[in-house]
């Protein structure tokens, strides 16, 4: 019965109605490859089916919009705003008692990002020197704050990724992220804040870590890479030459996986790359300009069994061919 | 054929714009507003390359666009208000930019449309998985509706953007 729960969208002969349907169960979190299996097959049997699926994109991202670009919960706002119309008229009080709701997740773009000090935009990276002498990248998607005092340096990664190659000075320098700060000790390295820690690679030099809660000091050498959260540093293991190719503009792959590879290059564009299993694991190797994404995956399709549909110029799908 | 004069949008303007003026500056008791409405009500006339001609009852037809309108203001007021009272909740350090405000507050707007007139719950359901990617297990226990009925929900709030943009491209 579960299996088959797909089977009734057919019924409808509307694409539009086909199209909701779908909708409604690629975003269902128990949606199974089988499901998007065959809601790629829907979408490849006729051209209406994939004109009414770029309409729900293109809503849906209006949504997504939304919710990126508001500080506050665009839900609760609507919601008040609703209520207001509803003329339940309790004043403005009917929008402070629909905020505390705890279980909300606030989960919209938060301020501090786009009120950094310095930060860009995604796919651009940008390099500026800092007061002190040392110079600083920004990766895509990313935002620093800074503070220079007279007794310290201090940086504060928000978001993203940056590299810094530091220059003499006094004042001790220190980078701080949610998940605990990194000291240089003379250096050039690369910091990138991931979901579940921070990311350290060194490329010349020496840098501590500590995590946030547990003050357990963990030093890099040069050529090492480790990832740590706010209690425990992981293992050290090589740093990659991706680690900060990227500040020369370049995606690097040495013989890395395709999925790998395109969760990195997602990063660079805006909407969504996704890609099927087969295509998950090719290997692939190479160096590419990231001034121009698109034509990475027009590289991609020539040189590597996949074929790469644009559903909407924000959905990219990546299919991995049968042998 | 030369069309009649009296079917320009001159002519409607003239015999009627004074008076769509002042049943909107009755209805929203603001002149500003009123005049804002009343322009665009005629602007509206404008863009749907409507035949003139065909209107019989040109004052109950301006009306109708007009309290469209007008709803559409108080609705963007109401969300408007909302987003400035929960935005005034928030440290001074926040304060987004009278651009983002506007921003913002235009695109809340645009979304609050598209799911107007869909049952509560469909529309609850549709903005917790949408707007801050809520589970639909979670959205189920929180409308206390089965998680069958989320989906079907979710199919029907999409459906209805759908087709509203068709009634807009008509």
């Amino acid at each position: 019965m579960k299996g088959k729960s797909n089977s009734g969208i057919n019924d409808h002969t509307d694409p539009l109605e086909q199209a909701a349907e779908w909708f409604a169960v690629l975003q269902d979190e128990k949606a199974t490859d089988i499901d998007r299996e065959h809601w790629r097959q829907w979408l490849q049997a006729n051209e209406a089916h994939r004109e009414a699926w770029a309409r729900v994109e293109r809503i849906d991202q209006q949504f997504r919009n939304a919710s990126a670009q508001s500080t506050q919960s665009a839900r609760e706002i609507l919601q008040a705003a609703g209520q207001n119309r509803r003329r339940m008229i309790r004043g403005l009080a009917s929008v402070a008692i629909a905020t505390p709701l705890g279980w909300i997740v606030w989960r919209m773009l938060p301020t501090e990002v786009w009120q950094a000090d310095m930060r860009t935009l995604v796919g651009e990276i940008r390099d500026i020197e800092l007061p002190d002498g040392s110079r600083l990248w920004l990766n895509t998607d990313s935002a620093v704050d800074f503070d220079y005092q007279p007794s310290y340096r201090r940086l504060v990664l928000i978001a993203g990724e940056i590299h810094i190659h530091t220059a003499p000075d006094n004042r001790p320098l220190r980078i701080d992220t949610p998940f605990g700060n990194i000291t240089p000790l003379g250096t050039r390295f690369t910091v990138r804040l991931e979901d579940a820690g921070t990311y350290v690679s060194v490329t010349a030099g020496q840098v501590a870590v500590t995590p946030r809660q547990h003050g357990q000091r963990a030093v890099l050498e040069a050529g090492q890479a480790l990832t740590f959260d706010q209690q425990q540093v992981s293992a050290t293991h090589p740093a990659t030459a991706s680690d900060d190719a990227w500040r020369k503009g370049i995606l690097v792959a040495d013989n890395l996986p395709l999925g790998n590879f395109l969760d990195q290059l997602a990063r660079y564009r805006h909407g969504v790359i996704r890609y099927d299993e087969r295509a998950a694991g090719l290997r692939l190797v190479g160096a590419y300009p990231l001034d121009d994404t698109d034509r990475i995956l027009d590289a991609l399709e020539e040189s590597l069994p996949v074929t790469i549909t644009r559903l909407t110029p924000w959905w990219v799908q990546v299919t991995g061919h049968q042998n | 054929m030369q069309p009649v004069p009296e079917y320009t949008l001159e002519f409607f303007y003239r015999s009627h714009h004074k008076w769509l003026y002042g049943l909107l500056q009755r209805h929203s008791g603001c002149s500003e507003t009123a005049a804002e409405l009343a322009q665009d009500t005629f602007l509206r006339l404008l863009v749907r390359h409507q035949d003139l001609e065909q209107i019989d009852e040109p004052r109950a037809y301006l009306s109708r666009i007009a309290r469209c309108l007008l709803a559409n203001h108080w609705r963007r007021c109401d969300i408007e208000r909302a987003y400035l009272e929960v935005l005034s909740q928030q440290p001074e350090k926040t304060e987004p930019s009278p651009e983002t405000r506007y921003a913002i507050i235009e695109t809340l707007y645009r979304i609050d449309a598209m799911l107007q007139g869909l049952p509560a719950k469909v529309r609850q359901a549709f903005l917790l998985s949408r707007l801050e990617d809520v589970r639909y297990a979670d959205i189920a226990k929180t409308l206390k509706v089965s998680e069958r009925m989320v989906k079907k929900y979710m199919a029907q709030a999409m459906l209805h953007c759908l087709r509203l943009e068709d009634d807009f491209l008509l």
